[in-house]
């Protein structure tokens, strides 16, 4: 993979329809597959750039999305064992563009403190929007986060091991469910405070 | 921070910017390769999420994520959202995690304040609370529970009073059929008495009727022992035969005199099996008058006066008449027979018929 000739963010360019088949069709031969592609390598490029500390990763993640697009458009022929892991490299580069545009350092506790001031403002608007969205989600789904968040320290480790044995799974299958109902619980909460506020 | 195995420590590491940059790579590599891999990673951060909101970190590890985790406005949003998951959880007293400036949190629903309540109490007091929480439930569910009891009570006292109600009614009703059955046995033994008497009567009746019969036929036949010089014939009320049939008696020419024995019909209503039991009427037995006519209609012959007499096995009545041979030549005639009556005139009893043959 050569990441050297990475396309200067600064430059216009702009998705088309063409480039975007263009590149599903790079991704998988079956469009009903590319299109799942898509969507988790968006995901992990997301969650690449939000690791890195970028102040929008998801305007980082379409970046780097675009650029292999235009490559692919272009006719550029890539050289790659495997599509997920030259979408690293590009978004290793478009990081790198990043940092050097923004000079931006990461931020301390104060900064922290300082720059979410109306998080803290509605810290009571989210509880009630989260109260809100527990209720929406099913029976079976609400019992299971709650009991996985049930305890401190050891008891909660114990309980975690017990929901495990009780459902017949791992450790860490038992995470990865719960994160998927927490990650829904959070874009749920999200939008339940854009509503609020612009109501 | 938790026990946790080494890959999970290197990712932790990795999610709070403590990896050399070699080690980083390789790490993204495998999590934009391997799914799995990159689910744990998530998850893993959430876990670290936790443990800062939770303030199970330690200290280099909470300085790293204030520092390195903390920096992305997201991940900011993620804690806060971990805060109040917390909150909402009752997994920490609120105190431990409302940031500094913030509001009391609104009212919640009851449940979250009970446990908010449980985890602020010292373990002896949470005990103690239990026991109290335990002793009045209890006491509840005694109370309950003998108002329930008493009011089943109640109600199989009233079940068991119906039900012995209805056992003496069914009783009745077993005892009011068992009289019918009775009665039934004894109407069914009766009618049973009685087909076969009335069976035996019906037997009797037909012998009866065999025997008359047979007698009648015997009579019809028989021709009585004359006296040296004369016959004797039986003649029967009603019987019309012509010249051919049982009613001609020859007389042969050396013959003086016949004796004719006149049947009296029986009255009406007696049945020929009751003969035997009852006897012709004591009061006709006198002044009976016979007219003895041809067929053309001339008086030939008559007597009045006359009785009759019983005769035979069952002591029929009969009127004889001795007449000469010289008064019925050959030809037919007719016999009236008739009975003074009380008003003294004379009423038809019976006529006979008969035919004549001289020899």
């Amino acid at each position: 993979m050569d990441m050297d000739d990475a396309i200067p963010p600064t430059e216009k360019w702009v998705l088309t329809r063409e480039a975007f088949e263009r590149l599903l069709a790079w991704l998988d031969p079956d469009r009903e597959r590319a299109g799942q592609k898509y969507e988790k390598i968006r995901q992990k490029l997301v969650k690449f750039f939000e690791f890195h500390g970028c102040v929008s990763p998801e305007e980082c993640a379409d970046v780097t999305l675009d650029r292999v697009a235009r490559k692919i458009s272009e006719g550029e022929e890539i050289q790659a064992s495997d599509p997920y892991l030259y979408f690293h490299g590009v978004a290793r580069n478009v990081f790198k563009e990043y940092l050097r545009e923004s000079k931006r350092q990461p931020v301390g506790l104060d900064g922290l403190r300082s720059a979410s001031p109306s998080d803290t403002e509605h810290s009571e608007q989210r509880l009630t929007c989260l109260s809100q969205c527990l209720e929406k989600l099913s029976p079976e789904r609400r019992e299971f986060i709650l009991r996985f968040y049930q305890g401190e320290r050891r008891a909660k480790i114990e309980n975690r091991k017990k929901l495990a044995e009780e459902r017949g799974v791992s450790l860490n299958a038992l995470r990865i469910r719960a994160h998927r109902i927490r990650v829904g619980l959070e874009k749920c909460v999200e939008e339940c405070l854009k509503k609020r506020s612009a109501g | 921070m938790k026990q946790r195995a080494d890959s999970e420590k290197l990712m932790i590491r990795y999610l709070l910017g403590d990896v050399p940059e070699d080690e980083q790579i390789r790490i993204e590599e495998r999590f934009f390769t391997d799914d799995e891999y990159f689910e744990q990673l998530l998850a893993l951060e959430d876990d670290l999420i936790d443990d800062y909101v939770n303030g199970e970190l330690t200290d280099r590890e909470r300085e790293q994520f204030e520092e390195y985790f903390l920096a992305s406005p997201t991940r900011r949003q993620r804690v806060e959202f971990a805060k109040t998951f917390m909150r909402a959880g009752s997994l920490l007293p609120l105190a431990e995690i409302a940031m500094p400036g913030e509001a009391r949190p609104e009212p919640v629903p009851w449940w979250r304040n009970v446990m908010v309540f449980w985890r602020a109490q010292s373990l002896p007091r949470r005990f103690a609370l239990a026991a109290s929480v335990v002793l009045a439930l209890g006491g509840s569910w005694l109370i309950v529970n003998t108002m329930r009891l008493r009011n089943h009570v109640k109600q199989l006292q009233a079940e068991r009073g119906e039900s012995q109600r209805r056992e003496q009614e069914l009783l009745q009703h077993i005892a009011g059929l068992s009289q019918e059955s009775e009665r039934v046995t004894e109407l069914s033994t009766q009618l049973n008495r009685e087909r076969n008497e009335r069976r035996r009567l019906g037997q009797q009746v037909a012998e009866q009727r065999r025997r008359n019969e047979e007698l009648a036929q015997l009579l019809e036949n028989v021709q009585f022992a004359p006296p040296r010089d004369s016959l004797a014939f039986a003649l029967f009320p009603g019987r019309t035969r012509d010249i051919e049939g049982t009613n001609r008696f020859v007389i042969p020419q050396d013959v003086d005199s016949v004796q004719l024995r006149l049947y009296l019909p029986m009255p009406r209503g007696l049945l020929l099996g009751e003969l035997a039991i009852r006897r012709y009427p004591e009061d006709r037995y006198t002044d009976y008058r016979a007219v003895i006519r041809t067929a053309e209609g001339n008086e030939v012959w008559s007597e009045d006066g006359l009785e009759a007499q019983r005769t035979g096995l069952h002591e029929e009545a009969i009127v004889i008449l001795d007449l000469p041979t010289r008064i019925l030549p050959k030809g037919d005639y007719i016999i009236t027979l008739s009975r003074r009556s009380a008003s003294g005139d004379f009423e038809d009893v019976g006529s006979y018929q008969f035919s004549v043959v001289r020899k």
